[in-house]
């Protein structure tokens, strides 16, 4: 266990810094890329917070669909946040059964829609969340 | 290669400069500008560079714009190809800066490049949004951006053009399978989202419609405004031969809109008004089931320029616009689904 500041503290420093040090002496393109910046590390605050919790629905999600296989240890693979290498395998394997067209019509395209946006809305959480937002009155 | 630092550019720039007018030139204020993560950007001022220039004293001073390949360019056009594009659309009433300058030859600055007069005016659609000296501005765009993108598309590729007719030659289902070639040779991990868009594009083809220029990247930040409206259309990188109702989805893209989003075209103007506008000014008929691809479309390709881009990022351009770009991939294919759940 490391010792405080916690990774969003010292996240927040160096956010503090570069805003209130930095930016005022900046101008032009370098200016606008400090902004990016700024944003990144906002991005990287929230997935440290929320990214388990998005991986373990995302895994889930594609168990649900059976794409996604049960670890070896027994337990399903809902019952804990499947490690990235898991889920970019299931998610191969979605992409190719999307090419191979299991999911053009019916049940199963309702289902992967509503999976696929399930999806989508934990990335803008952590990415982009101003984003859900501003969609969210949208019909 | 790249730039390096301006002081080398500066150097190399002077020397070229000097040659192409015959005498001494000065490069004053050299500084790279935001535009764009496929091209390095520079602004800067030539003295000296204009024969009617210098005669009382001082060398007139040329605000110009230096456009120029990056170590590894995603996009595969020439600079000849675009110089001649942009002149061929200056002669069809599209409002364009004058290029002075090109080389597809790396020698001269260290890769290919274009210079062309800087236009003064404004890109930022957050200050065409805000500011209220832009009022006037925001009234005349869209009409006047419909009466650009129409004098687009009245040019079809023709004989007599010498390098453009390099440019891709991309009708419908070609169009899709370029996205798709794009999108397996970057991606570095599986988006099933855009495996769902290119499937849904393979299904619905439209039939075939007559080629016309398509600007590939017709949309706010793109386009130079002043106090009177549209003054510059930029970046004709993307440009190719193929529908022109690809450029009349993209312009509605909710990224352009600063988020003004109940006037989908660039935060200025509803679909139906833009088309109005479009269709009068003698542009291609808006049919709404053909709009339905390409809005698809749309969405797809620009997914997959960020993935792309995402890609560049990964394989060491290092450019902080690119690796935030990875993260806005999301954004999109919310969007996108959004019209796969419509379509059903």
């Amino acid at each position: 266990m490391q010792d405080r500041p916690t990774p969003d503290e010292l996240l927040r420093a160096v956010q503090d810094f570069l805003r209130d040090d930095v930016q005022p002496a900046l101008e032009g393109r370098t200016r606008f890329h400090l902004l990016v910046a700024l944003n990144l590390l906002d991005v990287l605050r929230r997935e440290l917070e929320l990214e388990p919790a998005c991986r373990a629905r995302e895994g889930e999600r594609l168990a649900a669909l059976g794409l996604l296989e049960p670890t070896a240890e027994g337990p399903p693979a809902a019952a804990a946040a499947p490690d990235p290498a898991a889920l970019r395998a299931a998610n191969e394997r979605l992409a190719a059964a999307i090419r191979a067209g299991r999911y053009d019509e019916g049940e199963a395209r309702r289902a992967l829609l509503a999976h696929l946006r399930a999806v989508a809305t934990d990335k803008l959480r952590v990415a982009n969340p101003a984003f859900l937002e501003r969609v969210a009155d949208e019909p | 290669m790249a730039a390096g630092t301006a002081s080398t550019l500066e150097a190399r720039l002077i020397a070229y400069l000097g040659s192409r007018v015959g005498r001494p030139v000065t490069v004053d204020r050299l500084v790279r500008i935001a535009g764009g993560v496929s091209r390095e950007t520079w602004a800067f001022d030539l003295l000296g560079g204009d024969a009617t220039g210098g005669e009382e004293g001082g060398a007139r001073r040329q605000p110009l714009v230096l456009r120029m390949d990056t170590a590894r360019p995603f996009i595969e056009s020439d600079r000849a190809a675009e110089a001649e594009l942009i002149r061929l659309a200056g002669r069809h009433g599209v409002p364009v800066p004058r290029v002075l300058w090109h080389e597809t030859d790396p020698a001269p600055l260290g890769a290919g490049f274009l210079i062309m007069e800087r236009v003064p005016g404004e890109s930022l659609v957050s200050r065409l949004h805000r500011d209220e000296r832009f009022a006037h501005a925001r009234e005349a765009l869209p009409a006047q951006m419909a009466q650009a993108l129409a004098a687009i598309h009245r040019i079809t590729p023709r004989a007599d053009l010498r390098d453009a007719t390099r440019l891709r030659r991309l009708p419908q289902r070609q169009a899709v399978a370029h996205q798709e070639e794009t999108y397996r040779r970057w991606a570095v991990e599986p988006h099933p989202v855009v495996e769902l868009g290119l499937r849904w594009l393979h299904a619905h083809s439209p039939p075939e419609a007559p080629l016309a220029l398509v600007h590939g990247d017709f949309r706010m930040g793109n386009l130079i405004f002043a106090e009177t409206g549209l003054r510059a259309v930029l970046d004709w990188e993307l440009a190719w031969w193929g529908d022109p109702l690809a450029d009349v989805a993209w312009v509605a893209l909710r990224s352009w809109r600063g988020g003004r989003d109940a006037l989908p075209v660039g935060g200025l103007a509803t679909r139906e008004a833009f088309h109005a506008a479009y269709e009068q000014a003698g542009g291609q008929l808006c049919d709404p089931g053909l709009l339905r691809f390409w809005d698809v479309f749309a969405h797809v390709r620009w997914a997959i320029v960020t993935v792309m881009e995402l890609g560049g990022f990964l394989a060491g351009l290092p450019n902080l616009e690119l690796a935030s770009l990875g993260r806005r991939t999301a954004e999109i294919e919310w969007d996108l689904l959004h019209l796969l759940e419509r379509e059903g």
